[in-house]
């Protein structure tokens, strides 16, 4: 074995290493169009959900007794849709231009997009919904003989939620850690 | 730039630095059917920045730049599975075992403790350590990863403190 100096920590990393497979140059074309193309098939997953929220409310609407229930379904449509265009607001991934930026740079913004996607995710992920939830729920609340029944109906959606939301402010305080250990490791230069 | 040029700049970069890409993608991911899919996202990213490149920094410098960019990316979405966590390198132990003599332990076994150091790294300090080990000078480095030359001596400095202590205890110079 070499000695623990520069070279020989250097030959010891180069040793053994699997060469770089590359990709013929027009395979690679074909990726970078396909990146774009993918981009916009997530897209369309988004709105093919977003259709089918869209088709069971409006089946609801139509066909549900009641004000509360056909008010509830339409406001759902709404939020579907609004949670869906910020969706695609917000997980888009940087131009290729952004990733010849220096390392601190690059890394900082992309924990500081992860992190205000994660805390702010109630207003535009769940929040949307909840108007359409409400008032639908309200207007389930007749269908109930007893309010234990109805108040353990609601309670599924809104732990559902409330763990959603939970666990996102968590992740997004573990990246508000890395964010202020990256920013005090700046600041000690 | 022309297509044709971005064409011959991304074959370029790939005879220089396509074993050097290789070598780095071992720091961001162990899997080997990953890593092979992260060097191939590498060489997507490079062609398609390329186009932007206007010679205002080394070609060197641009593409360790987008390599380990992309790269972070990659560790980024994989962090939102496996919930792991990173740190910076002064704030690495390494367990205490007893120490053995650089010149006595197997390259298998000086890998893998070099591996396991860089896989706890918060990526900046991954990758001045990745850049140390590809020869890259300090000043160079500093300007890819956007810190002082200095810091770039602390961290490397660290990183070999602690290789020291595990295999070079009798005295063994850095």
């Amino acid at each position: 074995m070499t000695s623990l100096n520069d070279d020989g920590l250097r030959s010891l990393w180069r040793q053994d290493s699997d060469a770089l497979g590359p990709l013929p140059l027009a395979e690679v074309k074909s990726r970078a169009t396909a990146f774009n193309r993918a981009i916009g098939r997530r897209n369309r997953r988004e709105y093919i959900a977003v259709a089918f929220v869209a088709l069971i409310f409006g089946l609801y609407a139509a066909i549900l007794p009641g004000m509360l229930l056909k008010i509830g379904s339409l406001l759902m449509i709404g939020g579907g849709f609004v949670m869906a265009w910020q969706l695609s607001r917000h997980t888009s991934r940087p131009g290729p231009g952004a990733e010849a930026a220096d390392v601190h740079a690059y890394y900082r913004a992309q924990l500081v997009t992860e992190e205000r996607m994660l805390a702010r995710v109630g207003l535009w992920y769940i929040g949307p919904l909840i108007p359409g939830l409400a008032v639908f729920m309200a207007g389930l609340a007749s269908q109930f003989d007893s309010t234990l029944g109805f108040a353990a109906f609601t309670a599924i959606p809104v732990l559902a939620i409330l763990g959603v939301w939970l666990l996102n402010r968590r992740a997004a305080a573990m990246l508000r850690e890395q964010i202020a250990r990256l920013d005090a490791a700046t600041e000690g230069q | 730039m022309t297509e044709a040029e971005q064409d011959q700049a991304f074959s370029d970069a790939i005879t220089r630095f396509g074993g050097a890409i290789a070598r780095m993608a071992r720091g961001y991911e162990a899997d080997a059917d990953l890593r092979r899919d992260l060097e191939q996202d590498i060489q997507v990213a490079l062609w398609q920045s390329l186009a932007r490149f206007d010679g205002r920094c080394a070609l060197s410098t641009w593409v360790w730049r987008v390599a380990h960019n992309r790269a972070i990316s990659h560790i980024i979405a994989r962090q939102r599975h496996s919930r792991r966590r990173w740190s910076n390198i002064e704030d690495i132990d390494l367990p205490d075992a007893d120490p053995t003599p650089f010149d006595h332990a197997t390259s298998d076994q000086a890998m893998t403790l070099i591996l396991s150091i860089i896989e706890r790294l918060d990526p900046p300090d991954r990758q001045i350590l990745l850049l140390y080990l590809e020869g890259v000078a300090a000043t160079e480095t500093g300007e890819i990863t956007g810190v002082s030359p200095e810091v770039v001596a602390t961290k490397i400095h660290r990183f070999k403190a602690m290789l020291t202590r595990r295999f070079a205890p009798m005295g063994d110079t850095l």
